[in-house]
Protein backbone atom coordinates (compact mmCIF):
# COMPACT_ATOMS: atom_id res chain seq x y z
CA UNK A 1 0.00 0.00 0.00
CA UNK A 2 1.41 3.11 -0.65
CA UNK A 3 1.30 6.94 0.49
CA UNK A 4 -1.73 7.64 -2.27
CA UNK A 5 -3.57 3.81 -1.28
CA UNK A 6 -3.67 4.51 2.12
CA UNK A 7 -4.36 8.02 2.04
CA UNK A 8 -7.67 7.24 -0.11
CA UNK A 9 -8.28 4.29 2.09
CA UNK A 10 -8.52 6.45 5.17
CA UNK A 11 -10.66 8.65 3.55
CA UNK A 12 -13.19 6.43 2.04
CA UNK A 13 -13.38 4.69 5.96
CA UNK A 14 -13.47 8.34 7.70
CA UNK A 15 -16.91 8.88 5.68
CA UNK A 16 -18.65 5.52 6.14
CA UNK A 17 -20.64 4.93 9.35
CA UNK A 18 -19.55 2.09 11.45
CA UNK A 19 -22.32 -0.06 10.38
CA UNK A 20 -21.58 0.48 6.94
CA UNK A 21 -17.89 -0.95 7.95
CA UNK A 22 -19.52 -3.77 9.90
CA UNK A 23 -21.45 -4.33 6.53
CA UNK A 24 -18.74 -5.02 4.75
CA UNK A 25 -15.78 -6.29 7.03
CA UNK A 26 -17.25 -9.28 8.74
CA UNK A 27 -14.62 -9.61 11.71
CA UNK A 28 -14.75 -8.26 14.87
CA UNK A 29 -12.12 -6.49 16.95
CA UNK A 30 -11.56 -9.25 19.51
CA UNK A 31 -10.20 -11.68 16.08
CA UNK A 32 -7.23 -9.45 16.33
CA UNK A 33 -4.20 -8.93 18.62
CA UNK A 34 -3.32 -5.32 19.10
CA UNK A 35 -2.35 -2.91 21.64
CA UNK A 36 -3.83 0.83 21.61
CA UNK A 37 -1.05 3.32 20.96
CA UNK A 38 -3.80 5.78 21.37
CA UNK A 39 -6.38 4.81 22.79
CA UNK A 40 -9.76 6.62 21.04
CA UNK A 41 -10.43 9.76 21.99
CA UNK A 42 -12.72 12.89 21.33
CA UNK A 43 -11.67 16.17 20.49
CA UNK A 44 -12.53 19.72 18.97
CA UNK A 45 -10.95 20.88 15.60
CA UNK A 46 -11.21 23.88 13.92
CA UNK A 47 -13.32 23.52 10.33
CA UNK A 48 -12.09 25.72 7.87
CA UNK A 49 -14.33 26.53 5.00
CA UNK A 50 -14.72 28.83 1.70
CA UNK A 51 -17.79 30.50 0.23
CA UNK A 52 -16.54 29.47 -2.77
CA UNK A 53 -13.68 28.32 -5.23
CA UNK A 54 -12.17 31.63 -4.83
CA UNK A 55 -13.55 32.94 -1.30
CA UNK A 56 -11.46 33.29 1.50
CA UNK A 57 -10.91 30.91 3.89
CA UNK A 58 -12.88 31.56 7.05
CA UNK A 59 -13.50 29.35 10.53
CA UNK A 60 -16.29 27.31 9.89
CA UNK A 61 -16.67 26.61 14.08
CA UNK A 62 -15.10 23.28 15.98
CA UNK A 63 -16.41 19.80 15.05
CA UNK A 64 -15.46 16.87 17.45
CA UNK A 65 -13.25 14.53 16.04
CA UNK A 66 -12.33 11.19 17.69
CA UNK A 67 -9.01 9.73 16.92
CA UNK A 68 -6.66 6.22 17.98
CA UNK A 69 -3.91 4.59 16.88
CA UNK A 70 -2.68 1.05 17.34
CA UNK A 71 0.21 -1.42 17.01
CA UNK A 72 -1.09 -4.94 15.47
CA UNK A 73 1.22 -7.75 17.21
CA UNK A 74 2.99 -8.05 13.89
CA UNK A 75 4.21 -4.64 14.39
CA UNK A 76 2.34 -2.68 11.77
CA UNK A 77 0.73 0.98 12.94
CA UNK A 78 -2.84 1.71 12.08
CA UNK A 79 -4.50 5.16 12.56
CA UNK A 80 -8.16 5.87 12.66
CA UNK A 81 -9.03 9.82 12.77
CA UNK A 82 -13.36 10.43 12.21
CA UNK A 83 -15.82 13.14 12.66
CA UNK A 84 -18.00 12.26 15.13
CA UNK A 85 -17.81 10.88 19.10
CA UNK A 86 -17.45 7.36 18.12
CA UNK A 87 -15.24 5.40 19.45
CA UNK A 88 -15.68 1.87 17.97
CA UNK A 89 -16.16 3.36 14.42
CA UNK A 90 -12.22 4.89 14.96
CA UNK A 91 -11.17 1.35 16.50
CA UNK A 92 -12.56 -0.69 13.15
CA UNK A 93 -10.30 2.05 11.26
CA UNK A 94 -7.32 2.04 12.79
CA UNK A 95 -7.48 -1.79 12.69
CA UNK A 96 -8.32 -2.19 8.96
CA UNK A 97 -5.80 0.17 8.10
CA UNK A 98 -2.55 -1.76 9.73
CA UNK A 99 -4.29 -4.71 8.27
CA UNK A 100 -3.68 -3.45 4.73
CA UNK A 101 -0.26 -2.83 5.13
CA UNK A 102 0.86 -6.32 4.75
CA UNK A 103 0.85 -6.29 0.72
CA UNK A 104 -2.14 -9.37 0.26
CA UNK A 105 -4.20 -8.17 2.50
CA UNK A 106 -4.63 -4.68 1.19
CA UNK A 107 -5.71 -6.67 -2.08
CA UNK A 108 -8.31 -8.58 -0.57
CA UNK A 109 -9.67 -5.16 2.24
CA UNK A 110 -9.28 -3.49 -1.26
CA UNK A 111 -12.06 -5.42 -2.91
CA UNK A 112 -14.33 -6.70 0.15
CA UNK A 113 -14.38 -3.35 1.87
CA UNK A 114 -12.96 -0.42 0.10
CA UNK A 115 -14.89 -0.54 -2.94
CA UNK A 116 -18.29 -1.09 -1.58
CA UNK A 117 -17.92 1.88 0.95
CA UNK A 118 -16.81 3.87 -1.76
CA UNK A 119 -19.89 2.89 -3.68
CA UNK A 120 -22.20 3.38 -0.43
CA UNK A 121 -20.60 6.76 -0.22
CA UNK A 122 -21.16 7.64 -3.97
CA UNK A 123 -24.79 6.77 -3.80
CA UNK A 124 -25.21 8.33 -0.68
CA UNK A 125 -23.51 11.93 -2.91
CA UNK A 126 -25.88 11.05 -5.34
CA UNK A 127 -29.00 11.00 -3.53
CA UNK A 128 -27.95 14.44 -1.44
CA UNK A 129 -27.98 16.09 -4.57
CA UNK A 130 -30.82 14.98 -6.22
CA UNK A 131 -32.53 15.86 -2.80
CA UNK A 132 -30.75 19.79 -2.79
CA UNK A 133 -31.51 19.65 -6.54
CA UNK A 134 -34.89 19.76 -6.21
CA UNK A 135 -35.05 23.08 -3.99
CA UNK A 136 -32.65 24.76 -6.99
CA UNK A 137 -33.90 28.21 -8.07
CA UNK A 138 -32.16 29.47 -11.15
CA UNK A 139 -31.75 32.95 -10.71
CA UNK A 140 -30.93 33.65 -14.35
CA UNK A 141 -34.40 33.32 -15.37
CA UNK A 142 -35.80 36.18 -13.04
CA UNK A 143 -36.31 39.38 -15.10
CA UNK A 144 -36.18 42.64 -13.09
CA UNK A 145 -39.08 44.66 -14.45
CA UNK A 146 -37.07 47.74 -15.18
CA UNK A 147 -35.46 45.97 -17.81
CA UNK A 148 -38.27 44.41 -19.62
CA UNK B 1 24.43 -2.98 21.87
CA UNK B 2 25.58 0.68 20.37
CA UNK B 3 23.70 3.14 19.24
CA UNK B 4 24.14 2.35 15.37
CA UNK B 5 22.49 -0.89 15.93
CA UNK B 6 20.07 0.55 18.16
CA UNK B 7 19.08 3.67 15.10
CA UNK B 8 18.44 0.50 12.48
CA UNK B 9 16.39 -1.45 14.24
CA UNK B 10 12.89 -0.67 12.86
CA UNK B 11 11.16 2.11 15.07
CA UNK B 12 8.29 1.41 17.52
CA UNK B 13 5.65 4.06 18.01
CA UNK B 14 4.94 3.30 22.43
CA UNK B 15 1.84 3.66 23.87
CA UNK B 16 1.69 7.04 25.51
CA UNK B 17 -0.08 7.81 29.14
CA UNK B 18 -3.57 5.55 29.17
CA UNK B 19 -5.43 7.92 30.69
CA UNK B 20 -3.78 10.77 29.67
CA UNK B 21 -6.19 13.27 31.77
CA UNK B 22 -5.60 11.90 35.34
CA UNK B 23 -2.01 9.95 34.44
CA UNK B 24 -0.45 13.52 33.40
CA UNK B 25 -2.43 15.09 36.68
CA UNK B 26 -0.75 12.32 39.09
CA UNK B 27 2.70 13.22 37.30
CA UNK B 28 2.71 16.51 37.43
CA UNK B 29 1.53 16.72 41.16
CA UNK B 30 4.92 14.48 42.20
CA UNK B 31 6.66 17.05 39.97
CA UNK B 32 5.45 19.91 41.73
CA UNK B 33 5.72 18.27 45.40
CA UNK B 34 9.03 17.15 44.15
CA UNK B 35 9.80 20.50 43.32
CA UNK B 36 8.50 22.13 46.60
CA UNK B 37 10.61 19.57 48.71
CA UNK B 38 13.71 18.86 47.28
CA UNK B 39 15.48 16.34 47.95
CA UNK B 40 12.45 13.94 49.07
CA UNK B 41 12.10 10.87 46.51
CA UNK B 42 9.68 10.91 44.54
CA UNK B 43 7.39 8.05 42.75
CA UNK B 44 5.95 7.85 39.38
CA UNK B 45 3.29 5.35 40.18
CA UNK B 46 1.72 4.68 36.09
CA UNK B 47 2.46 0.92 34.69
CA UNK B 48 3.90 1.93 31.76
CA UNK B 49 5.40 0.25 28.42
CA UNK B 50 8.63 3.01 27.35
CA UNK B 51 10.98 3.27 25.19
CA UNK B 52 13.97 1.16 26.60
CA UNK B 53 16.46 3.82 26.94
CA UNK B 54 14.21 5.75 28.73
CA UNK B 55 13.43 5.00 32.20
CA UNK B 56 9.58 4.43 32.99
CA UNK B 57 9.57 8.46 35.08
CA UNK B 58 11.62 10.08 32.21
CA UNK B 59 8.42 8.89 29.50
CA UNK B 60 6.13 9.84 32.17
CA UNK B 61 7.24 13.10 32.62
CA UNK B 62 8.32 13.72 29.24
CA UNK B 63 4.49 12.86 28.37
CA UNK B 64 3.45 14.97 31.02
CA UNK B 65 5.24 18.01 30.44
CA UNK B 66 6.05 18.34 26.79
CA UNK B 67 4.18 19.87 24.16
CA UNK B 68 4.21 20.95 20.56
CA UNK B 69 5.87 24.51 21.79
CA UNK B 70 8.53 22.22 23.64
CA UNK B 71 11.87 22.11 22.03
CA UNK B 72 14.08 19.30 23.29
CA UNK B 73 17.41 17.73 23.15
CA UNK B 74 18.47 14.11 23.54
CA UNK B 75 22.05 12.88 24.45
CA UNK B 76 23.63 11.12 21.69
CA UNK B 77 22.49 7.72 23.78
CA UNK B 78 19.51 8.61 23.94
CA UNK B 79 18.75 10.20 20.36
CA UNK B 80 17.15 7.03 19.08
CA UNK B 81 14.29 6.44 16.60
CA UNK B 82 12.03 5.06 19.43
CA UNK B 83 12.30 7.95 21.77
CA UNK B 84 12.25 10.09 19.33
CA UNK B 85 9.51 9.35 17.50
CA UNK B 86 7.21 8.24 20.14
CA UNK B 87 7.53 12.00 21.73
CA UNK B 88 7.43 13.51 18.45
CA UNK B 89 3.95 11.22 17.85
CA UNK B 90 2.62 11.64 21.80
CA UNK B 91 3.43 15.15 22.61
CA UNK B 92 4.80 16.82 19.41
CA UNK B 93 7.63 17.87 20.90
CA UNK B 94 10.29 19.54 18.51
CA UNK B 95 13.86 17.95 18.88
CA UNK B 96 16.39 20.21 18.63
CA UNK B 97 20.09 19.51 17.65
CA UNK B 98 20.94 22.78 19.69
CA UNK B 99 21.50 22.62 22.95
CA UNK B 100 21.43 26.04 23.62
CA UNK B 101 17.76 26.58 22.44
CA UNK B 102 16.57 23.60 24.01
CA UNK B 103 13.38 24.00 27.11
CA UNK B 104 14.46 20.07 28.04
CA UNK B 105 17.62 17.85 27.82
CA UNK B 106 17.40 14.19 28.66
CA UNK B 107 20.42 12.44 29.14
CA UNK B 108 22.21 9.99 31.05
CA UNK B 109 24.79 10.22 34.09
CA UNK B 110 27.90 8.88 32.14
CA UNK B 111 26.22 11.49 28.86
CA UNK B 112 26.32 14.49 30.82
CA UNK B 113 26.48 18.13 28.28
CA UNK B 114 27.82 20.60 28.92
CA UNK B 115 26.00 22.15 31.53
CA UNK B 116 26.91 26.46 31.17
CA UNK B 117 25.86 25.91 27.36
CA UNK B 118 22.27 25.12 28.19
CA UNK B 119 19.99 28.39 28.58
CA UNK B 120 20.32 29.77 32.31
CA UNK B 121 17.55 32.26 31.56
CA UNK B 122 17.87 35.87 31.45
CA UNK B 123 17.19 38.08 34.42
CA UNK B 124 14.01 39.22 33.55
CA UNK B 125 12.93 35.73 32.41
CA UNK B 126 14.69 33.20 34.67
CA UNK B 127 11.44 30.81 34.01
CA UNK B 128 12.69 30.36 30.30
CA UNK B 129 15.63 28.57 31.60
CA UNK B 130 16.26 24.77 30.92
CA UNK B 131 16.09 21.68 33.17
CA UNK B 132 17.76 18.93 32.78
CA UNK B 133 16.81 15.59 33.11
CA UNK B 134 19.82 12.89 34.06
CA UNK B 135 18.74 9.29 34.51
CA UNK B 136 21.11 7.84 36.53
CA UNK B 137 21.81 4.35 37.16
CA UNK B 138 20.89 4.31 40.76
CA UNK B 139 19.59 5.74 43.91
CA UNK B 140 20.96 3.18 46.44
CA UNK B 141 24.60 3.25 45.53
CA UNK B 142 27.28 6.06 45.29
CA UNK B 143 27.60 8.83 46.89
CA UNK B 144 25.87 10.86 49.50
CA UNK B 145 25.04 14.67 48.97
CA UNK B 146 23.23 16.70 51.61
CA UNK B 147 20.63 19.00 50.42
CA UNK B 148 19.54 22.64 51.93
CA UNK B 149 18.00 25.34 50.77
CA UNK B 150 14.67 26.58 50.27
CA UNK B 151 12.04 23.94 51.19
CA UNK B 152 14.12 21.73 53.00
CA UNK B 153 13.73 22.47 56.80
CA UNK B 154 17.06 21.77 58.05
CA UNK B 155 19.11 19.39 55.45
CA UNK B 156 18.23 15.93 53.63
CA UNK B 157 20.19 13.44 52.68
CA UNK B 158 20.15 11.86 49.26
CA UNK B 159 22.07 9.10 47.27
CA UNK B 160 22.70 9.12 43.63
CA UNK B 161 25.20 7.97 41.57
CA UNK B 162 24.46 10.74 38.69
CA UNK B 163 26.31 13.63 40.47
CA UNK B 164 29.43 14.14 39.20
CA UNK B 165 31.98 16.99 39.57
CA UNK B 166 30.94 18.91 36.95
CA UNK B 167 27.11 19.08 38.01
CA UNK B 168 28.56 20.39 41.59
CA UNK B 169 30.65 22.72 40.07
CA UNK B 170 27.78 24.27 38.13
CA UNK B 171 25.68 23.95 40.57
CA UNK B 172 27.95 26.33 42.80
CA UNK B 173 28.53 28.77 39.94
CA UNK B 174 24.45 29.11 39.57
CA UNK B 175 24.44 30.12 43.08
CA UNK B 176 26.26 33.25 42.01
CA UNK B 177 24.12 34.01 38.79
CA UNK B 178 20.45 33.97 41.06
CA UNK B 179 17.71 33.61 39.75
CA UNK B 180 19.31 32.33 36.68
CA UNK B 181 20.24 28.75 36.39
CA UNK B 182 19.09 25.47 35.42
CA UNK B 183 16.34 23.03 37.53
CA UNK B 184 17.38 19.39 37.50
CA UNK B 185 15.50 15.93 38.30
CA UNK B 186 17.67 13.11 38.71
CA UNK B 187 15.87 9.74 37.52
CA UNK B 188 16.35 5.96 38.59
CA UNK B 189 13.26 3.90 36.79
CA UNK B 190 10.20 5.13 38.52
CA UNK B 191 11.89 7.03 41.41
CA UNK B 192 13.18 10.59 40.87
CA UNK B 193 14.32 13.68 42.78
CA UNK B 194 13.43 17.56 42.03
CA UNK B 195 16.66 19.77 42.52
CA UNK B 196 15.42 23.31 41.79
CA UNK B 197 18.54 25.76 41.17
CA UNK B 198 18.09 26.98 44.58
CA UNK B 199 18.86 23.57 46.45
CA UNK B 200 22.50 23.43 47.29
CA UNK B 201 24.27 20.09 47.14
CA UNK B 202 27.57 19.54 49.51
CA UNK B 203 29.11 16.11 49.31
CA UNK B 204 29.24 14.06 52.31
CA UNK B 205 32.70 12.52 52.69
CA UNK B 206 32.90 9.49 55.41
Amino acid sequence: MNTEQRQNLLSILAKSSLKDIQSCWHHSLDDYQFKTIRPPQTGMVMAVARTETTGEPFNLGEVSVTRCALRLESGETGVGYSMGSDKDQVLHIALIDALAQVGQDFETLSTDVINPLKQKIADRQKRQKAQTDTTKVDFLTIIRGEDA
Amino acid sequence: MNINELNQQESMIYPGLLNPVSEAQIVFRQLLSGASEPGLMMSVDVAHEHPRVLHLATYAIALTLFDQSTHLHLSPSLNVKDVANSLRFHAGVKLSSSIQKAHFVICNEDDQPDLSQLNQGTETYPDQSCTIIIQCKSFSKGPYFQASGPGIEHVRRIRCSGINSTLMQHRELMRTQFPMGIDTILICNSKFFYLPRTTQLTREYQ
